[in-house]
């Protein structure tokens, strides 16, 4: 739930998706579901070499399994405070 | 690992059923015919020959609607699966300089369906999830995680009893000195 969550707090920044095949998607966080299922708005190039074939997609639904990495804006986040909510997380998850 | 399997019909129940629609697979074309999302699985047979195949959820990396003519000619429902078809062989240095994915366009007759495609694969994506995901185990019991950080926010300024243990977490409970090292 830790990163639902703050997925959900990222929507309407602009993100990169890695995908586990190496394609990279940039685009606007529209929206993000409890598998981490990402939806992206106004998808644009990033790496040439890694760009799948679809230019001017609006709409993208990516599938949370295939995702590898997101990249986000460095100023957008508050590593402390998320190295803080996970560990905390981990430790109550020992406790269960 | 069978990524895309020959037809077979959908069943339960169907989320949206589209016929006079065109299939691309990996740029080549297999006809017109009919295409199903079902819950199950996705499914499109043709109406001019035997032709037919189904994807399966879960290896349905991506899904997007494409209005791109510069890249395909025509608006589609453009599906990107994360194994390639056309070369199942493992043909070992082969292998790095192909993509290992398969694109996969419908070409509805009536492109202005291509939105509720869109929304019904989404859907149906939603029921298939990863079996390796364990979202249970990250329960914090109810409570909302952005709540979460404001108290850590809160506990990094409230003022402890120098056991490292402060009272400011109300859910535990917890009786001053219930936690603290036996004497």
């Amino acid at each position: 739930m830790l990163f639902y969550s703050f997925f959900k707090s990222l929507v309407g920044k602009d993100v990169v998706v890695e995908l586990k095949n190496d394609l990279s998607i940039c685009g606007t966080l529209h929206s993000v579901d409890q598998y981490l299922n990402i939806k992206l708005t106004d998808i644009s190039v990033t790496d040439p070499e890694k760009y799948p074939h679809m230019m001017s997609v609006k709409n993208c639904f990516i599938r949370g399994s295939v995702v590898r990495y997101v990249q986000l804006p460095a100023d957008e986040v508050d590593t402390q405070l998320l190295q803080d909510a996970a560990r905390k997380e981990a430790a109550t998850q020992a406790k269960a | 690992m069978v990524v895309m399997s020959s037809y077979r019909e959908p069943s339960g129940e169907i989320r949206h059923q589209e016929s006079n629609t065109r299939a691309f697979v990996n740029e080549r074309e297999l006809g017109s015919g009919t295409l199903y999302i079902a819950e199950s699985i996705l499914s499109w047979k043709s109406s001019t020959s035997e032709d037919g195949f189904s994807l399966e959820y879960p290896h349905i990396s991506l899904h997007a609607v494409s209005k791109d003519f510069s890249n395909f000619p025509h608006e589609c429902l453009y599906i990107m699966l994360d194994a390639d078809v056309d070369n199942t062989a493992e043909a070992g240095d082969d292998d790095e300089e192909e993509d290992n994915l398969t694109i996969v366009r419908f070409v509805p007759a009536d492109k202005g369906i291509l939105q509720q495609l869109f929304e019904a694969l989404k859907d149906c994506q939603l029921l298939h999830p990863d079996p390796n995901d364990s979202i249970s185990e990250d329960d914090f019991e109810g409570e909302d995680t952005l709540a979460a950080l404001n108290n850590i926010t809160i506990q990094r300024i409230s003022t402890d009893n120098g056991n490292g243990h402060d009272h400011s977490d109300d859910a535990m409970d917890a009786e001053p000195g219930q936690f603290d090292d036996a004497e």
